[in-house]
């Protein structure tokens, strides 16, 4: 137990004041992600937010405001001419939208351009409640009552809780993804890197044993990539706290996340996490230089990204199998957990997984690291 | 005293060690001489549990001693050929380390590393070994070895690439370390250093064992050691 520590202090020490690796396990995650997240976001948001208030432009081709169209220059609205239908005036923005007029108004927009497609919204509810207020009016005049107009009214009653966004399935697998990614800085720094710095001899011929420097610098890599992802999660959490509110309601539907089962979610983490750095350690204890690990990592950085991408399609026709792939498992349960779900057959089935994964791959790691090919590999 | 007994060991089809026989006595400084890919490195490797013989046993006097057995390897102490330090480690992180390694209590392990960075002349300061001298650092690997006070001390090449000056702090270190009881094995092709640290000489060449006895019977093959090496070596 003790040369565990020792090499994890070492460990510890090495990592924390390498430049890479601190790059990749605190910078990306806390800085540069949010920032990618964020800055399309706050766009989009700020031009709903400009669209809602600002003035629309409508371009009139071939007619006049009619008396209808007067009533909207109160509601922020204003008219000009143009002499064709083009979409050209909308991308110069001399308009937002154009309308022409023959039995009924057309309204042309650009489906490209999220300004003008939200002005076209507007203006059609706008004309909606135009409609329903000449209505009323009529209906006033004739001593009648305006729920006339509503003879019929319907109330929505949601028969189970809104799913789970699948903006918020990428953020989970996302995060599942740098758990690991975030981790393999650090472990082809501990096998790949001692290798090349040739330290990795003389650290195997001291009094300690193999199986308590591999479990140590496994435990080190877990380390970081579990710092890391927690580091990114709060990052995001307070991106879009304080920076997107607004997006976070629209695009989480935080209202229908559970945090009962957090610990659950946690434990899964920690078992993907745990999984592939044994995988990483094995891959990159072979290899001879920090160069050769990284080649190692690519095909696993695909092996990470395609239950994600299969997720995004498939979602729906998702079945009982899911449970038994790796990673696809592990953002099924932590999407089901989140939406209150709890179902004990396919959260034993995750962690048996998990557990036969990391069994393999630490007994491939260690003979990896008993092998004199392996560690003498130069 | 340690002693190797019919040491052979094959990469593939190449023979690096065959039967290779030997020992290291207590209070003496055994040069293991031998040109490059001689077998020197191999023999050390395996003596340290770094890589399995295909045959051959150790003894720590009568003892068997098993290189895979944690608790034995801790009578050994070692500089590794182009051995490396942890560079972004200071010089005391990465004697510290090693102290934690051999299990010394903290106080004591402190007033180790003090006495031998005093000895070898090491900065006792914060920064990274990556800004140490080259010399510096083979002092600190030195150190390094020195620290857990082992009964057999092995170096492979502890001296190459490094400045007169450090090289006379090192010899009179070992000169003192032999002093104190300790079975030291020094691998080198260098001569001089042979003449004057060594009391004993093994050589080797293409991974069999070519001459062992005392530095005076090495002498009395010819006058000029490096004439004696090269008879005992083509």
């Amino acid at each position: 137990m003790k040369g565990i520590i020792s090499i994890i202090k070492k460990e510890f020490l090495n990592s924390i004041r390498d430049k890479r690796i601190l790059y990749m396990s605190i910078i990306l995650p806390v800085f540069i992600y949010p920032l990618f997240l964020l800055l399309p976001l706050s766009f989009t948001n700020e031009k709903i937010n400009n669209v809602k208030e600002k003035k629309i432009i409508v371009g009139l081709f071939k007619m006049e405001p009619d008396s209808a169209l007067k009533t909207f220059e109160n509601k922020n609205y204003a008219f000009s001419s143009v002499d064709s239908v083009n979409v050209e005036f909308i991308k110069s923005g001399n308009v937002d939208i154009i309308l022409s007029k023959d039995s009924f108004y057309n309204v042309f927009y650009d489906p490209e351009d999220i300004g003008s497609q939200l002005a076209m919204e507007r203006f059609s509810k706008d004309v909606e409640t135009f409609n329903k207020e000449i209505l009323e009016g009529m209906l006033k005049k004739v001593g009648l009552s305006s729920d006339w107009i509503n003879s019929v009214n319907i109330k929505k009653i949601p028969l189970k809780k809104k799913n789970i966004s699948s903006f918020y399935i990428m953020l989970i697998a996302f995060l599942i993804m740098w758990s690991v990614i975030g981790s393999s800085a650090v472990i082809i720094e501990a096998t790949a890197g001692e290798k090349e710095r040739k330290t990795l001899e003389y650290l195997i011929a001291l009094p300690v044993s193999r199986e308590s420097i591999l479990i140590g610098k496994i435990i080190t890599t877990f380390i970081f990539g579990f710092v890391s992802s927690f580091l990114m999660f709060l990052a995001f959490s307070v991106a879009f706290k304080f920076f997107l509110p607004q997006a976070s309601k629209s695009l989480l539907y935080l209202n229908s996340v559970s945090f009962k089962y957090v610990h659950i979610i946690v434990l899964i983490i920690i078992l993907t996490m745990l999984s592939f750095d044994m995988l990483l350690t094995t891959l990159s204890i072979f290899a001879k230089s920090i160069r050769e690990a990284q080649m190692y990592m690519m095909p696993i950085s695909f092996l990470l990204i395609l239950p994600i991408i299969f997720m995004q399609m498939f979602s729906k026709d998702l079945d009982s199998w899911v449970y038994f792939v790796p990673v696809l498992n592990s953002i099924v349960e932590i999407k089901e957990l989140l939406i209150g779900r709890f179902d004990s057959h396919n959260l034993l089935v995750v962690i048996l997984v998990y557990v036969a994964f990391i069994y393999i791959f630490f007994k491939r790691a260690l003979r990896s690291f008993k092998s004199e090919k392996a560690v003498l590999r130069s | 005293m340690l002693r190797i007994e019919g040491l052979s060991k094959a990469f593939g089809n190449a023979n690096v060690l065959k039967n290779v026989s030997f020992s290291m006595k207590d209070g003496r400084i055994t040069a293991f001489l031998g040109p490059n890919g001689a077998g020197k490195t191999t023999t050390i490797r395996a003596l340290l549990g770094i890589i399995r013989p295909d045959t051959g046993k150790f003894y720590m006097d009568t003892t068997p001693y098993i290189p895979e057995q944690v608790n034995m390897r801790k009578n050994i102490s070692f500089v590794l050929e182009n051995a490396s330090l942890y560079e972004r480690l200071n010089g005391y992180e990465n004697m510290y380390f090693v102290a934690q390694i051999w299990q010394l209590e903290k106080s004591m392990a402190e007033e180790r590393i003090k006495k031998l960075f005093n000895e070898l002349e090491i900065d006792y300061g914060k920064k990274p070994v990556k800004l140490y001298s080259k010399g510096m650092k083979q002092k600190l690997i030195l150190a390094r070895a020195l620290l857990p006070s082992c009964r057999y001390l092995i170096l492979d090449e502890p001296l190459s690439g490094i400045d007169i000056p450090t090289k006379h702090i090192i010899r009179e270190v070992l000169k003192k370390e032999k002093n104190n009881g300790k079975a030291i094995m020094y691998s080198t092709h260098i001569l001089e250093e042979v003449e004057e640290l060594a009391q004993e000489v093994i050589v080797i060449a293409h991974g069999e064992i070519r001459f062992k006895g005392s530095i005076n019977e090495f002498r009395s093959i010819d006058n000029d050691i490096e004439t004696a090496f090269m008879r005992l070596v083509v």
